[in-house]
């Protein structure tokens, strides 16, 4: 009897099948371990199946092959404009109920729903959905340039209508599917936040200016919070995003926040960072699993291994930078002068730190989004180190050399880039979403987030 | 006044193809697949205009109509008399000519910002803080300065003994001297110097002691630190530097961390701005001093000369000496040679 491997698209996980046994072509099976739902595209064809949708389905969904470029803080390094309404999350256990095809039972592994008439089958083929940035640097300049001068008018009493006005320019330019994303956050209510969060700022900053252990206790207090900050700060932003009109959510666990925020994080330096790509994969998969769009969650579906392999280029980048910055003085021909000795260790450090830094961010940006799914949607995320080190920097100078003047330009950019590497493959299209009711979380969190630059760390 | 959009119901993420059309009666009808729903224009939510990106129409019962048709949005907008502000914005920032104007205005006011209004809150701060504080941030920065550069100091006894009373001479004269006092250190890193802290602590150290020909080129120092003190300059500069990093936070917000020495690179040429508009109010105030004495004011300018020459010839050893002297001693010279144009004039 001939035996069928099935993989998940979803988790990798895989199945022998006697082929008898195998449910028809196209039909939508459930995964036995992570629970996802995937149709089925081996089998039994029914009627005539265009060849060539049936080969970009697969290129498009085989299993997240070895690693691809780089790394990025996925979540939190994705310009709030991009990155925030598609952000992945998930509450525990939720059932996709919203198509017909999805109900089975989870425990048998792929089993035929009697409904799946051929005709049906075609219908729900996969297709990508792309993502698209309409917006530009001259138009984005206005609002830049006016929201700055407003800001300083009023003491900084604006600041909180040109967030707005700056994030609703970047959502209502991303374009998914060609419909756009949506931003609704109060600006009264993000005031508040900001009021608060400046003056525990105020107090950090004068603080830590004028005594050395008041700073160290508000320090305290400050990383003690900082999970409470992580979890508000995302649970506002998606709240108040919407696609489609249906909003994001983010629905946590407080203890699970501490736990992979803090109380791991504390034991980072005992494992002499070893602990860091498990830390990061914990809290990925944190912030995917509690995120949900609409009634639908979002699921993570990476392994810890795939984390410590994106650090892989560190183990030829630290050594190399090690023998280049010890092996300098006997490499050197004598008198070659105390210059280069000057010059060349931080210069291989710094090279070899942004260098690692490239790829690291680079390919957990990729494997983050990669590892994410939507109902029956999986993202993937293809930026390339070479790409981003090359916006980073050429941004990086641009800036530098117009004293901020091409700040605008650069946001774009840079939006536009991560945009267009980023897609959505899946049955159906997103249009049967259904919503869900929330509470209104206040913005204290995202304000104070934003006053420390947390979305930028990590 | 017909336009078309998609309809989305909120209730789930289904798109709906329609057209909208707004009467004379100011009743607004939604029509097109399966959709049909009308409300009146007054009770409807329209976003603001932004960039050319298309806008919702929103109503009560949370459904949205999108539509990329704008100036039907803006023509509601105008019935409906509201959103008049962000209209006006989006105006402003729509035109890069008025785009341009909003730049020169902000360099102007942030010009303002910096060069007056920051100076004279941080003034007003400072005089209007309640000693205890100002004795606390004192004591502090003293100990970590201690921690950090400063050493004992090894002048004997009684020289520091001179040099006090001579401190509490010039001091007399000060209603608020209560607190200041004179501080003997030494250390390679700060070389021959004297600095003023929060709270009146004046610290001296010994190479500019020995650096000194005779007590009235020490008195000539003590008067320009007695000038920082007296008006609380230390505390001020504290202040303004914080206000004036909030101010550059404000202004790059937005620009990404891997730029984030944009932000530092501004407020550290304020700060440079500060400090020589305090060093020159202190040497104004050793001036006053030194002429009231009947002091020749050459000897303070002698005394400056030397410390620069002393600054100088100390930079090839130390690391912190080479932007020390690219800094500071183009300054001494001009300081000099005020300091010296005070005396003419």
């Amino acid at each position: 009897m001939a035996l069928v491997q099935l993989v998940c698209p979803l988790c990798g996980f895989s199945k022998h099948l006697e082929q008898a046994r195998l449910p028809r072509y196209g039909t939508t099976v459930t995964c036995p371990k992570c629970q996802g739902q995937f149709l089925l595209e081996i089998g039994p064809r029914p009627a005539p199946v265009p060849v060539q949708a049936q080969e970009n389905w697969l290129d498009a969904e085989t299993p997240p092959a070895p690693l691809q470029p780089a790394a990025a803080a996925a979540n939190t390094a994705m310009p709030e404009g991009a990155g925030a309404p598609v952000d992945a999350g998930v509450l525990e256990t939720y059932e996709l109920g919203a198509e017909e095809l999805g109900a089975e039972e989870p425990p048998a592994p792929p089993k035929p729903p009697a409904a799946a008439a051929p005709a049906h089958a075609a219908a729900k083929r996969p297709r990508t959905l792309s993502f698209t940035f309409t917006g530009n640097a001259s138009e984005y300049f206005g609002i830049w340039i006016v929201n700055t001068l407003l800001r300083i008018v009023t003491f900084g009493i604006y600041s909180p209508w040109a967030k707005v006005r700056k994030r609703r320019y970047f959502y209502a330019n991303t374009l998914l599917d060609d419909a756009t994303f949506d931003y609704l956050a109060d600006p009264l209510a993000i005031l508040k936040g900001w009021f608060i969060a400046g003056a525990f700022f105020g107090l950090y900053s004068f603080a830590s200016r004028t005594s050395v252990i008041a700073g160290l206790a508000m320090g305290l207090v400050f990383m003690g919070l900082y999970p409470w900050v992580m979890v508000r700060s995302r649970m506002f932003n998606l709240r108040n995003s919407s696609h489609r009109n249906i909003r994001f959510s983010f629905n946590p666990n407080y203890n699970d926040a501490y736990k992979v925020y803090l109380w791991w994080s504390l034991l980072v330096p005992a494992t002499l960072g070893l602990l860091i790509p498990y830390l990061l994969y914990r809290q990925k998969r944190f912030q995917a699993e509690n995120s949900r769009f609409g009634n639908t969650p979002f699921r993570f579906h990476a392994i810890p291994d795939q984390y410590y392999r994106v650090f892989l280029p560190m183990l030829v980048l630290v050594p190399l930078a090690l023998v280049i910055l010890f092996g300098t003085p006997f490499l050197l021909p004598k008198g070659s002068g105390q210059a280069w000795q000057m010059i060349l260790p931080p210069l291989v450090s710094t090279g070899c730190y942004l260098i690692g830094l490239a790829f690291v961010t680079v390919g957990l940006t990729n494997l983050t989004w990669s590892s994410t799914s939507l109902g029956r949607h999986r993202f993937n995320c293809t930026l390339r180190v070479r790409d981003m080190a090359w916006i980073y920097l050429s941004n990086a100078v641009a800036v530098l050399c117009t004293l901020g003047l091409l700040a605008p330009w650069a946001a774009v950019r840079m939006a536009r880039y991560r945009l267009e590497n980023l897609t959505l493959t899946g049955v159906g299209g997103l249009d049967s979403i259904t919503a869900a009711w929330q509470e209104a979380p206040g913005a204290t969190g995202e304000e104070l987030g934003d006053m420390f630059g947390f979305d930028l760390g990590l | 006044m017909i336009a078309r959009g998609f309809w989305y119901d909120g209730k789930n993420s289904q798109r709906r193809e329609v057209t909208v059309d707004c009467a004379g009666d100011g009743q607004l009808r939604v029509q097109g697949d399966g959709v049909d729903v009308s409300a009146r224009l007054f009770e409807l939510q329209i976003d603001a205009p932004l960039g050319k990106a298309r806008r919702m129409i929103r109503f009560a019962d949370g459904a949205v109509l999108e539509t990329a048709d704008l100036a039907f949005l803006d023509s509601l907008q105008s019935r409906q008399g509201k959103g008049g502000f962000f209209r006006a914005v989006h105006g402003w920032e729509s035109n890069l000519l008025w785009a341009g104007g909003a730049l020169v205005l902000l360099l102007l006011v942030g010009f303002g910002f910096t060069r007056y209004a920051v100076p004279y809150l941080a003034s007003q701060a400072a005089f209007a803080l309640p000693p205890t504080t100002e004795d606390l941030v004192g004591r502090e920065s003293l100990q970590i300065l201690d921690r950090i550069v400063l050493k004992p100091s090894a002048l004997p006894k009684a020289r520091r003994g001179e040099l006090s009373a001579l401190f509490l001479r010039m001091t007399a004269r000060y209603p608020e001297r209560r607190g200041w006092r004179l501080e003997f250190r030494s250390g390679a890193a700060v070389g021959a110097n004297a600095f003023a802290l929060p709270s009146g602590i004046v610290v001296i150290t010994d190479r500019l002691v020995g650096l000194a020909k005779n007590d009235n080129e020490i008195a000539g120092v003590l008067a320009h630190e007695v000038g920082h003190v007296n008006r609380r300059h230390a505390l001020r500069h504290l202040m303004q530097n914080s206000a004036t990093a909030l101010l550059v936070a404000t202004v790059t917000g937005d620009i990404t961390s891997a730029t984030s020495l944009s932000a530092t690179l501004p407020t550290l040429l304020i700060d440079a701005k500060y400090s020589r508009d305090f060093e020159m109010e202190a040497d104004d105030a050793a001036v006053a001093y030194l002429k009231g004495q009947g002091i020749p004011v050459a000897t303070y300018a002698d005394l400056l000369t030397r410390l620069g020459a002393d600054h100088q010839k100390g930079a090839p050893e130390d690391k912190s000496g080479l932007g020390e002297y690219l800094a500071d001693h183009p300054l001494i010279q001009e300081r000099v040679k005020r300091v010296l144009g005070g005396r003419k004039g």
